[in-house]
């Protein structure tokens, strides 16, 4: 039997709010991604050069992220290794699961990031995604418009 | 001697066009009362009754008498000759001659009724001649609501596009370019990812006989007149009916149905049809209809409704190419479609970590598994998959091709016996490495009600040991549900759980 291990990230306490627009992705290396149908707020991206995929999951709030991760990690590996060197220093979410070579889920606030990287720096590629859409909350007023076309905050948090 | 020939229509033989002497009076069709000799000094002429100028030439025999100067020339309704030619009979008083149909300038002479005359001296004979400009410009391949042939419609992912029985299958812009007739195209080779231009495959349940629809053109490449109102034209293709429609008239359509049915077993069946057009018993030509025609087991056995869940292009050309000739029957297809999943498509499973490249399950549980298929068809996310991906896209070829597959959880985790992996060099317990030697899930498929397995992400080891080297190769093909567990699970509880079919993007 697989044990899943999952590590806590200390004191994040108000983390900021990470969400749309999702064109700041570009600049992570992530460019047009497949929007799910059926999983919610989920987004598949291509990693250059074919070493893999990452799969960016935003909800309203943490408390859904959280629930998100848990059923991820249930359903998007068969094998979840245990931490590993590449994850060392890194502080990318509440939540961490998986080496952080190959494969690495993170929670952070209400996002969900899953990378899996053939390459080895599915940490790396995870922290920039968080990085490119982490706003702090006084930036998510106004309106937008997710991937889907429902109506979001100035953050791509769903109304 | 020829003056006692005078008035007298003549048969000549069958195939051969009426032969008429001068000064004859009666009706074209009047039969012939005596028989003909080449000899003695009469003029005879043997031609078709029609010919299409672009596909065969008219070839024309005249007998005279020995060594007399001979004229032939065709003459349109008007009474103006189009064409002439002078020749000088043997000495068995044959002439052969032949036209392409071309008069003065080079130009193809107009479609419509002739008359065709040969003279020597004051002898002459004249019959009637069709020039005509046959052919077809659409193609429509049809069923019948399942009493004789089912179609089923093909879905182009890219274009998001669904065939509509009422487009044609093949369509031609003219019969010909002005100077050669035009065959249809053939479907083009190659993935189907892009719908066609031209000519598009069609998908049958297997033992169809489907029902082919032709539109007649109505006019010539170069909007000519076909001169189909003047001559009757036939068209016949060897192994199928006509239906109606024959004789052909301009505009309409001819519908024929295919004799036999296109077969026993699934796959794909190219056919060349030859449309043989005939006047008169008279072969005028052949166009080509190439067609490329799938045998689905049945249609679709997706139970959603929207279009996406009809037969993709791509997947069912990639299926039946591959399993071409499987018997017509859900568990020798499905069988067919793990060897081709395994050992075909190029994947590699995931030993790493066992990641869903092109997978989710909907709300992240193990409900409503979703397949990203169109992700899958040009690998965006790569060829490494897991179970997830092996049961969706097994799911997905088998469903689309007619045989009902849905898929299976087998939870909670549990540790394994020896596996050979898809795309992975030999058995092992621990796919992922030294204390990966287990699934924390693992999906398969399952034909409803068969209480037996289908797995195209892994072969079992198959001896009487299977939790011991040496292994052999046991595709899971069919197994019961109680055997796959016995050979796959080394420790652990794992239940089948979740049986659904997947969705599809």
């Amino acid at each position: 039997m697989i044990a899943l291990t999952i590590a806590v990230a200390a004191g994040a306490v108000e983390p900021p709010l990470v969400g749309l627009p999702f064109g700041r992705l570009d600049a992570a290396g992530l460019l047009v991604p497949t929007v799910s149908t059926v999983a919610p707020l989920s987004m598949r991206y291509p990693l250059d050069g074919g070493d893999g995929f990452a799969v960016v999951v935003v909800r309203p709030t943490s408390g859904d992220a959280s629930a998100a991760f848990d059923g991820m990690a249930k359903t998007l590996a068969t094998h979840w290794p245990d931490p590993g060197p590449a994850l060392a220093g890194r502080d990318l979410g509440e939540r961490t699961l998986g080496d952080g070579a190959g494969v690495v889920l993170v929670s952070s606030a209400n996002a969900v990031v899953f990378v899996r990287d053939r390459g080895g720096r599915a940490a790396e590629v995870a922290s920039r995604v968080l990085g490119a859409m982490t706003r702090d909350p006084a930036d998510c007023a106004g309106e937008t418009r997710l991937l889907d076309g429902r109506p979001a905050d100035g953050c791509g948090r769903p109304r | 001697v020829a003056v006692a020939w005078i008035g007298v229509a003549l048969w000549w033989s069958a195939g051969c066009n009426e032969v008429r002497l001068a000064g004859d009076d009666d009706d074209d069709d009047a039969a012939a009362t005596e028989p003909t000799s080449p000899a003695g000094g009469a003029v005879t002429l043997d031609a078709a009754a029609a010919f299409d100028p672009l596909r065969a030439p008219l070839a024309i025999a005249v007998t005279a008498p020995p060594g007399a100067a001979v004229s032939v020339e065709v003459v349109a309704e008007g009474g103006a000759a189009v064409w002439a030619a002078e020749a000088t009979a043997d000495d068995a008083g044959a002439v052969a001659l032949s036209w392409d149909g071309r008069i003065e300038g080079g130009e193809i002479a107009a479609a419509g009724a002739h008359r065709l005359r040969a003279s020597a001296d004051d002898l002459e004979a004249e019959a009637a001649l069709g020039i005509v400009r046959a052919g077809f410009v659409a193609a429509w391949l049809e069923g019948d609501e399942g009493v004789t042939a089912t179609r089923e419609p093909l879905f182009w992912p890219v274009a998001r596009e669904l065939q509509d029985e009422g487009e044609p299958i093949a369509a031609l812009d003219a019969i010909d370019d002005g100077a050669v007739p035009l065959d249809f195209p053939a479907v083009a080779p190659g993935p189907m990812a892009v719908r066609p231009d031209g000519a598009e495959p069609a998908a049958f349940i297997y033992d169809a006989r489907p029902i082919l629809a032709l539109q007649v053109a109505d006019v010539t490449g170069d909007g000519g007149p076909t001169g189909l109102d003047a001559t009757e034209v036939a068209v016949a293709v060897d192994g199928w009916t006509v239906l109606e429609g024959s004789p052909l008239v301009p505009g309409a359509a001819v519908v024929l149905q295919r004799d036999e049915p296109l077969g026993d077993t699934v796959g794909v069946s190219e056919l060349t049809l030859e449309l043989a057009l005939s006047a008169g018993g008279d072969p005028l030509g052949v166009q080509i209809l190439p067609l490329r025609i799938y045998r689905l087991l049945d249609v679709s056995a997706f139970v959603g409704a929207q279009d996406p869940y009809r037969p993709w292009a791509p997947v069912v050309e990639q299926a039946l190419v591959a399993i071409d000739g499987a018997p017509a029957e859900p568990y020798a297809v499905v069988d067919a479609l793990v060897e081709f999943v395994y050992n075909d498509l190029g994947l590699t499973y995931d030993t790493d970590f066992g990641a869903s490249a092109y997978s989710e399950y909907s709300g992240w549980s193990y409900q409503d598994p979703h397949f990203l298929l169109s992700d899958f068809l040009v690998r965006r996310f790569g060829s490494v998959i897991n179970c997830s991906d092996a049961g969706n896209i097994l799911g997905a070829y088998a469903n689309m091709v007619g045989a009902r597959l849905d898929h299976l959880i087998l939870s909670p985790g549990f540790d394994l016996n020896y596996i050979h992996a898809i795309g992975t060099a030999e058995h092992t317990r621990c796919p992922f490495g030294v204390g990966g030697c287990g699934f924390n899930y693992h999906a398969v498929t399952t034909i409803p009600e068969s209480g037996a397995i289908w797995d195209a992400t892994l072969a079992l080891d198959g001896d009487a040991a299977p939790g011991a080297s040496p292994s052999i190769d046991l595709m899971v093909q069919a197994i019961s549900g109680a055997e796959y567990l016995d050979r796959l699970v080394r420790s652990g509880d794992p239940q089948y759980q979740n049986q659904a079919q997947e969705t599809l993007q």
